[in-house]
């Protein structure tokens, strides 16, 4: 009970504090807030006076100038009106005043005078001698002068005098003046006071007398200015005499004041080439009432914020205190609870803490299962990654181990180091291969072709490696060929030469000198378009244990360690293998006993081909290829040729897009494009995938391009194809790959081709053919007419230029031009009929013939506007071909 | 009367000429019976003798046309050979060759006038 009431004591003392707290805090908020309200009111009046003198100064100041503009206008009115008096006007009294009448309507002035030496004034009325009344020093006037008539009274007139030379009659004129009614002076001038009345205009002589009727605050015209300053009270530092002073002696000025209890400010400014003042009035009432209210709005809303807030935090206090009290309260009974609870809550976290560790571990389960997972994923990334980064240095070691050893200075004994070199790279290179697999395994990018290939073949390449190594090694080989396998199937051969070439390179690894292996393939069956063949491979080599039989498809399972040194491998072929052969929806299986060799059985299911028997249809013979290969590297440069040459291809090699692009563009015209075109994917400029987009715009679909390149291609496959990328190609290069891919490319190729191309009828064609030579022009004509092509020879250039302008468009289907003609040779023909203003002019197939075509003349002929170029002597089919196609072109 | 067995073996590729003329033996005959008697032959001596080897080079490389469409070719490949020294408009002493052309020519000559 003690410590109950020692805590409610202490806290009847904390509210105390905290009340006293809260209410020091809203005194302070209040104080502060019309403190900061106040010194802003006072601060906003001071800005406020500052903006209105400036603002009063340039209203005044443009009235200033309205007037001033005013007062010239007549000055000049005046001086044109007395320039154009003629002698005639001032040959006598009536026609003198004929013309001041005249003027007087014109200028809309209430008097057009003049005044004579003696001072008598002639008004289109007649004379006057009121001469006092004016303030004009009619004998000494030089120079323009402005004055007030009637100042007095309230019918006040302008007055503008000029002096004059005039003779009429007797008299010399001296002066010419006009009157003019205030009102209309100050005609476009604003002096009306404004809606508010707050700011009042008007012109004041320097003696304080109104030019106007208009009132000046609290001010009537008929009151003089200077006068009424004498009542009002100026601010501090400024008097009467000096605002008389200033006033009076034509100086700008400001005063502030207040007149009838009314605060004002006053700002004058001289009217030049006038004693006048013009005056600007703004009652400050009116500004400071609307800061007034904008201030006491201030300070409420201050007031009301600062109660609200107070009020706020006061409720926040009281919530406090209860909430303190009652939880000492609370505090009491949940002690007393507690200790019944507790006894329960002992048993119950016994069996929690069962509980928990149960989750615990299926947690760390699932994390270990998520790091495995992790881990998993990044080694497969990690594994492509360098496999290609590896991938580019060996490039570069196997292309010159190859260039020096085709070097004919390069020393034997050298030549052996370089195999050795060359070996080992290329072994490391089949390790990197196969991990590339593997994580392309482990990542589902394994793609499986479908194409039509020659099994046969398929099997003699298999048969003429593996018995080159059985050789070497001293092996028994022998293959059987079930002879009712047919000879084409549709499937990956690719794919299934890795696999076969895995088990067999295995076999003869694992079989020592004198042992045997045997291969056979069998056909198992044959339903609805598909045939199984079964590949059996046995051996007599070491054979596998029992235990580890189950393990062999592994990824790096080998069964001695040691074999790794003594057999050389990734521990990755086997389970590649079985990985391919599942993909192709196939089966392995394997029987060994330790000792007594392995028989590996392969299951494989291929489409059939509708070739049956003979060659299939795409086989390509490598001396009628013609390669492109573009790589910014002139070494990868030569190893591709070396190793193209090897393979019996011929190539040609460009370090660069554009070099390419010239080239592809020549062989275009001259209808002899290459069939295959490698392409480095990167290149500075212009990289792989650009150079092959730009020859797809050139060639169209004549070529197979193949991209080149050490890096995975998976990234950039999609837009590749899109280019027109047919393949890909991992560096360094081997023929057989090269020609494998070119193979399929040209597959797909030809039969997209075969389904998209109709052909041209050239029948009923009629083409114009210009060629000097009789016997040439004579072959043209037959080869033409064997396809019922009708032909009109021209025996020049010029000829040919008159033929094709003779008739109407579209007569000619297509002309060949020889080059070389006397009178007008085949460019400038061509150059011609481009120019020409007919229809077909532009787009008529023009095919160049000519005895030799170098490059640049097939450049030359190209600008000039030739579709292509066939050399001589011509190959009838090649014309056929060239003609059906720009024909076709042409639509 | 010139003949196919006459042709080759002067050398030509009759053949070849023959597939040109779509097969036509008639007109190959006709035509290549014209050929020792193309004005391009005494064109070639006298620019070369006159030193316009630009006019030459127009001759050779015409009758270089017509040899190649008739796949005459020993005269062909000689014409070839001084179409390009001329192309290059080469300074050399052409009469060797001019020689071997005329000889071959006048060959062809002897099989078109022989019976």
């Amino acid at each position: 009970m003690d410590k109950q009431t020692g805590s409610v004591s202490k806290n009847s003392k904390t509210t105390r504090i905290a009340v006293i707290g809260s209410l020091i805090i809203a005194l302070i908020m209040v104080l502060g807030t019309v403190w900061v309200v106040q010194s802003a009111q006072r601060d906003n009046e001071k800005a406020v006076r500052s903006v209105s003198v400036l603002y009063l100064d340039e209203l005044a100041g443009r009235r200033e100038q309205v007037v001033e503009n005013n007062l010239q206008n007549k000055i000049r009115d005046l001086r044109t009106a007395v320039s154009l008096m003629s002698d005639e006007d001032l040959s006598d009294m009536e026609h003198l005043q004929a013309y001041q009448a005249r003027m007087k309507k014109f200028y809309v002035l209430d008097k057009f005078a003049f005044i004579d030496s003696d001072g008598l004034i002639y008004t289109s009325l007649g004379t006057q001698d009121n001469i006092d009344e004016y303030a004009i020093d009619y004998l000494n006037i030089s120079e323009p002068e402005i004055s007030i008539f009637n100042l007095q009274t309230r019918e006040k007139k302008v007055v503008i005098a000029v002096p004059v030379e005039l003779k009429f009659g007797d008299e010399d004129f001296k002066v010419c003046f006009m009157e003019i009614d205030m009102n209309e002076m100050l005609n476009g001038v604003s002096m009306e006071s404004d809606e508010n009345n707050t700011t009042f205009c008007n012109i004041y002589t320097r003696d304080g007398v109104s030019l106007t009727e208009h009132v000046l605050g609290g001010l009537a015209s008929e009151n003089n200015l200077l006068e009424a300053m004498k009542n009002a009270e100026f601010e501090d530092g400024y008097t009467y005499e000096r605002f008389v002073d200033e006033f009076g002696s034509g100086k700008r000025g400001e005063v502030s004041f207040t007149y009838n209890g009314m605060e004002e400010t006053l700002s004058f400014i001289p009217v030049d080439s006038t004693d006048w003042n013009l005056t600007y009035l703004v009652r400050e009432s009116v500004i400071s009432d609307n800061i007034t209210s904008i201030s006491s709005g201030m300070i409420t809303r201050g007031i009301i914020q600062s109660v609200l807030t107070v009020v706020a935090m006061a409720a926040m206090f009281l919530f406090i205190i209860s909430e303190t009290r009652r939880s000492t309260k609370l505090q009491i009974e949940t002690e007393t609870a507690q200790a019944e609870v507790r006894g329960k809550q002992e048993e119950l976290d016994k069996s929690n803490i069962l509980q928990k560790q149960l989750e615990q571990q299926s947690a760390a389960l699932s994390d270990a299962l998520n790091v495995a997972e992790g881990a998993n994923k990044a080694k497969s990334a990690f594994l492509s990654n360098m496999s290609h980064e590896i991938r580019t240095p060996m490039n570069a070691i196997i292309g010159l181990d190859n260039i020096a050893l085709n070097d004919p200075d390069t020393p034997e004994k050298t030549k052996e180091y370089l195999r050795k070199i060359g070996d080992s790279a290329e072994h490391l290179l089949s390790l990197i291969n196969d991990i590339l697999d593997m994580s392309r395994i482990e990542s589902g990018r394994m793609i499986v072709k479908n194409e039509e290939f020659s099994f046969s073949k398929l099997m003699e390449t298999i048969n003429t490696m593996i018995s080159g190594q059985c050789i070497d090694k001293g092996i028994e080989y022998q293959c059987h060929i079930d002879p009712e396998i047919a000879d084409c199937y549709i499937g990956d051969n690719t794919k299934i030469r890795q696999v076969l070439i895995n088990i067999l390179g295995n076999a003869v690894k694992f079989t020592p000198e004198k042992g045997k292996i045997i291969f056979d393939v069998n056909k198992k069956a044959q339903f609805e378009g598909k045939t199984t063949l079964q590949f059996k491979i046995t051996d007599n080599g070491i054979g596998i244990s029992e235990e580890f039989l189950p393990k062999i498809f592994e990824p790096f399972a080998q069964e001695d360690n040691s074999t790794t040194n003594k057999y050389g491998s990734s521990g990755l072929g086997l389970a590649i293998t079985k990985n391919i052969v599942e993909i192709m929806n196939g089966d392995i299986s394997v029987k060994s006993t330790k000792g007594n060799g392995a028989t590996f059985l392969v299951t494989l299911t291929l489409d059939d081909s509708e070739n049956k028997g003979g060659e299939c249809r795409y086989d390509i013979e490598p001396s009628e290829i013609k390669v492109l290969v573009v790589d910014d590297d002139p070494i990868a440069c030569e190893h591709a040729k070396l190793v193209l040459e090897k393979a019996g291809i011929a190539s040609e090699t460009v370090t660069s897009g554009a070099e390419a692009i010239e080239l592809v563009k020549l062989r275009q015209a001259r209808q002899d494009p290459y069939n295959l075109i490698l392409v480095d994917w990167q290149m500075p400029e212009m990289d792989g995938v650009e150079t092959t987009k730009r020859i797809r715009e050139i060639a169209g679909n004549d070529s197979a391009i193949i991209i080149l390149t050490a890096y995975k291609w998976d990234d950039i496959f999609e837009e590749a194809v899109k280019a027109g990328v047919d393949s890909f190609l991992a560096k360094p290069l081997f023929a057989s790959t090269v020609l494998e891919e070119f193979k399929s490319a040209v597959a797909s190729k030809r039969s997209e081709a075969e389904r998209n191309l109709e052909p041209v009828e050239l029948k009923g064609r009629r083409v114009l053919m210009a060629e000097d030579v009789p016997i040439n022009a004579e072959i043209m004509t037959m080869i033409l007419s064997s396809k019922e092509i009708e032909v009109d020879h021209a025996e020049n250039g010029k000829i040919a230029v008159d033929l094709y302008s003779q008739h109407e468009d579209g007569y000619y289907d297509a002309i060949l031009m020889d080059m070389r003609m006397p009178e007008m040779d085949g460019l400038e023909a061509t150059r011609v009929i481009r120019a020409m203003d007919k229809k077909d002019s532009k787009n008529i197939p023009i095919i160049a013939l000519t005895a030799n075509a170098f490059d640049e003349d097939v450049q030359r002929s190209l600008q000039a506007g030739l579709n292509a170029h066939l050399s001589k002597p011509v190959q009838p089919e090649a014309l056929f071909k060239t003609l059906a196609k720009f024909i076709w072109k042409k639509g | 009367m010139l003949t196919i067995d006459k042709l080759n073996e002067y050398g030509a590729n009759t053949a070849e000429g023959v597939a040109r003329c779509m097969g036509n033996e008639a007109l190959y005959l006709r035509l290549a019976s014209t050929v020792a008697d193309q004005p391009e032959f005494a064109k070639l001596n006298d620019f070369i003798a006159s030193g316009d080897l630009n006019s030459a080079f127009e001759a050779a490389h015409a009758l270089k046309g017509v040899l190649a469409n008739l796949s005459i070719t020993p005269l062909y490949e000689k014409v070839c050979e001084i179409t390009e020294l001329l192309r290059a408009r080469t300074d050399t002493d052409y009469s060797p060759l001019l020689s071997e052309i005329g000889s071959l020519k006048d060959e062809l000559k002897r099989l078109i006038d022989s019976e």
